[in-house]
């Protein structure tokens, strides 16, 4: 009975991670005598009895500190995590549950968010993306009323256009009819009527075409980044600029979870994070949410998804692929302002970026083409060699382009079915997925923050169900692929 | 049992107690449920290349086919606890939030949320109808809602406006009727919204529209009204409206017949103003004035 009590004695000292530590988040104060920091502590606690007038200041006091314990903890603070946050915090308000967002790079150099070509369409032929890009376009236009006068991303309401072949009119067609049916308004156009409209598009292998006509075009995606991340700050969530490494498991012989074997389960509450100084401490979290990107299959395996047993054998199908996007300019016969964003059926894609005859294009590569994924280095010979010509078929007045520059990103491509996994693992009774949305995720990201929220505060999907995109569908064995316009 | 989550249950027993769903010794993953997964666990290289064959739908897969598990209170042999009584499906978020929301009660938050109050009501007036449709057409139902809130319309064969009087009464069949289509719909400073928009659908001839004054619309409302009137419109007015940006104005190329635009100002800005030549040069037959227009309504 001793022998126990000192053993867990003994490992409770040697645990470092038990201990409880706080540290400045903020550069000010390093070094603190820790009595001056106790007490300091103690006095800000006090102050937080009375609510500081302004709630400026009770941010600042409650940003202060590293948060060791919070209610849900997000890794990733793009715009999916942003968006999480700020539906979490918006319905329950700056008292309600505490929210921390782990960020490891807060200049989000590498962000996908800030590096995506912001397109906004509904022309997909999965219902749930359908409905959420059309959640996704009212969040946008309703941006003013819930942000403030301020909030704009310059949405650009020119329309989309999608260019099928004769292989792919009939499913252009199906889509179509489908998408107007959930509210998308769009329109299929002929090859005569596409030439009608845009007389400087060569349509003369395209058999029909998708124009969507309201809601669609492109926006800002760094501007929503922003306004998102602005807003669920505002409202009361925590950023920490640290990189989330671990998770400390537990066996928990009380929790029975039907497909794990009783008194196997092992769960995850603790967070291990490691801050810009290479120090490592932990939060403690009642619920995770996954939403990094394509680093989503590095962190899911560290909470042993895809290396344990069971159902923990199945892993994230989440893998990083690289993007190019190229601006280039037109001097002579561009088309101006009459331009939508063309997607062609060869996945090839450009559309205009200002007035002043600059566009952009990017294409998605066939699977030998995967370029490799350790740096966003530019390859320009794909530009000349793969994207061009298409180019040139499509609108022949891009014979003679300059092109100014590029840059690439990252997609969190799905490898099983392009589409976004959304919902809870269903081995953790605490662990939220909303990653691998390969490309799309922009404009789903308000819908999908609101609906992790709605999981994790209402219990079930209120508004649009996304149950069908949830991990289950891997074990079920029920893809959920876009069918792909050819 | 501490609380049911979707399709998920956990349950806080006393060690050592069995629990209703069978498990297998071994580590394999043994689910009990009707059809178990073929291949769940093998490698799973592209199968959607191998499942688009057998035309399998995507949107046809119903959500009951991802459940695998039964919710754990919806087990045969469970049994119910008294405690039962007190669960609900529902929870109480929003009351909770509403008792942790400090409540502000001074005059400039009055103020806003009076304000907040009155625009919803606003939009929930201007929601479009079904029934006034059906029993009016679209071009009536139209002329309706705009006539009814200070509006003014004209139509095709009537040689006078339509515009209510002081004391909001007016003059249009209250049935549907043959022979009424529009032909001009002026919304001059009228607060009208994006969600009253849709009202204006279907329309098959309006030529010429005034939104003068109307300070909400912004560069989704222009969206939406170059497809509505796309095929028809011949003259618009867009002054006085403060959101309308630049971007909004260069999707006007849309209205294929349009002749003739007011803006407030050409020169705001020099994206503004180059948008504006831009339109000019890609629609030939369209003139932009912003000088101001004086016209009279009867």
């Amino acid at each position: 009975m001793f022998k126990t009590t000192a053993a867990r004695a003994c490992r409770i000292v040697s645990n470092s991670r038990k201990l409880h530590k706080t540290c400045r988040l903020s550069t000010e104060n390093q070094g603190e005598n820790p009595i001056r920091r106790t007490l300091r502590i103690l006095r800000d606690d006090i102050k937080l009895i009375k609510r500081p007038a302004n709630e400026e200041d009770y941010r600042r006091m409650l940003d202060r500190e590293f948060p060791r314990f919070c209610d849900v903890v997000i890794i990733g603070g793009g715009a999916m995590g942003s968006s999480i946050a700020y539906w979490l915090k918006e319905k329950t308000g700056v008292d309600g549950i505490r929210v921390v967002v782990v960020e490891e790079d807060n200049t989000y150099k590498t962000c996908s968010t800030a590096l995506s070509v912001g397109g906004l369409r509904q022309q997909f032929s999965l219902q749930e993306n359908i409905q959420m890009s059309l959640f996704g376009a009212e969040f946008l236009r309703t941006l003013k009323k819930r942000f403030g006068p301020d909030a704009d991303v310059n949405f650009h309401p020119n329309g989309y256009l999608l260019l099928s072949s004769e292989a792919g009119a009939q499913q252009l067609i199906d889509n179509s009819k489908l998408q107007t049916e959930l509210g998308a308004v769009n329109m299929v156009l002929t090859k005569n009527q596409i030439k009608e409209r845009f007389p400087w598009m060569d349509v003369d292998d395209v058999a029909v075409g998708c124009l969507g006509l309201e809601k669609e075009g492109w926006f800002d995606p760094w501007s929503l980044l922003t306004v998102l991340k602005n807003g669920a700050h505002k409202k009361g969530a925590q950023y920490i600029n640290a990189k989330a490494v671990d998770f400390v498991f537990q066996n928990r012989e009380d929790i029975i979870v039907e497909g794990v074997e009783q008194g196997n389960y092992e769960a995850i509450n603790e967070l291990v994070v490691e801050m810009p100084n290479g120090e490592r401490r932990t939060i403690q979290f009642a619920y995770c949410i996954i939403a990094a990107g394509c680093k989503s299959k590095e962190i899911a395996e560290k909470a042993r998804i895809g290396t344990g047993s069971g159902m923990l054998s199945l892993s994230l199908p989440v893998e990083k692929r690289k993007r190019y996007v190229y601006t280039f300019s037109c001097r002579e016969n561009a088309p101006t302002l009459n331009t939508p964003m063309v997607v062609d059926y060869t996945h090839m894609y450009f559309r205009r970026e200002g007035l002043g005859d600059t566009f952009i294009a990017g294409m998605s590569p066939e699977p030998e083409d995967e370029p490799p994924t350790d740096d966003l280095e530019v390859d320009y010979s794909y530009f000349d060699e793969k994207i061009w010509p298409v180019l040139v078929k499509r609108v022949p007045a891009f014979e003679c382009i300059k092109v100014n520059g590029g840059w690439s990103g990252f997609y969190e491509y799905n490898t099983y079915d392009m589409n976004g996994i959304i919902g809870p693992h269903p081995y953790y009774t605490n662990l939220y997925l909303a990653t691998g949305f390969s490309g799309h995720g922009i404009q789903q990201a308000p819908a999908v923050g609101r609906a992790i929220s709605e999981l994790i505060l209402d219990g079930n999907f209120q508004t649009i169900d996304l149950t069908r995109l949830g991990f289950d569908r891997f074990i079920v064995e029920k893809p959920m692929f876009e069918l792909r316009i050819v | 049992m501490l609380k049911l989550k979707n399709s998920l249950s956990f349950i806080r027993l006393p060690v050592g107690r069995e629990c209703a769903c069978k498990y297998s010794s071994s580590n394999k993953l043994e689910i009990t449920f009707d059809k178990p997964p073929a291949n769940a666990l093998q490698s799973r290289e592209g199968p959607h290349t191998q499942v688009a064959e057998e035309k399998y739908e995507p949107n046809k897969v119903a959500t009951e086919e991802l459940r695998w598990r039964t919710p754990w209170h919806q087990k045969e042999g469970q049994y119910h606890s008294f405690l039962r009584v007190f669960y609900t499906e529902k929870n109480r978020r929003s009351t909770l939030q509403r008792l942790q929301t400090q409540i502000d009660l001074s005059p400039s938050a009055i103020k806003k949320w009076w304000a907040k109050k009155k625009e919803e009501s606003e939009i929930v007036q201007q929601a479009y109808l079904p029934e006034r449709n059906q029993i009016l057409g679209n071009e009536l139902a139209a002329a309706h809602f705009i006539v009814a809130r200070g509006g003014a319309v004209k139509f095709f064969n009537h040689d006078e406006w339509v515009k209510a009087d002081e004391r909001g009464k007016y003059d249009l069949p209250r049935f549907y009727e043959e022979g009424w289509e529009l032909q001009a719909i002026d919304c001059a400073d009228m607060p009208l919204y994006y969600e009253g928009l849709v009202n204006l659908y279907d329309l098959r001839n309006v030529e010429w529209l005034s939104l003068n004054g109307c300070e909400n619309m912004d560069d989704w409302c222009v969206d939406r009204i170059t497809n509505q009137f796309s095929h028809s419109l011949i003259y618009l007015d867009l002054r006085n409206c403060p959101n309308i940006s630049a971007r909004g104005i260069g999707c006007l190329y849309k209205l294929q017949k349009l002749k003739i635009l007011y803006l407030d100002d050409f020169m705001k800005s020099t994206v503004y103003e180059y948008t504006c030549l831009l339109l000019e040069e890609i629609m030939p037959n369209l003139e932009i004035r912003s000088n101001p227009v004086t016209f009279e309504i009867k």
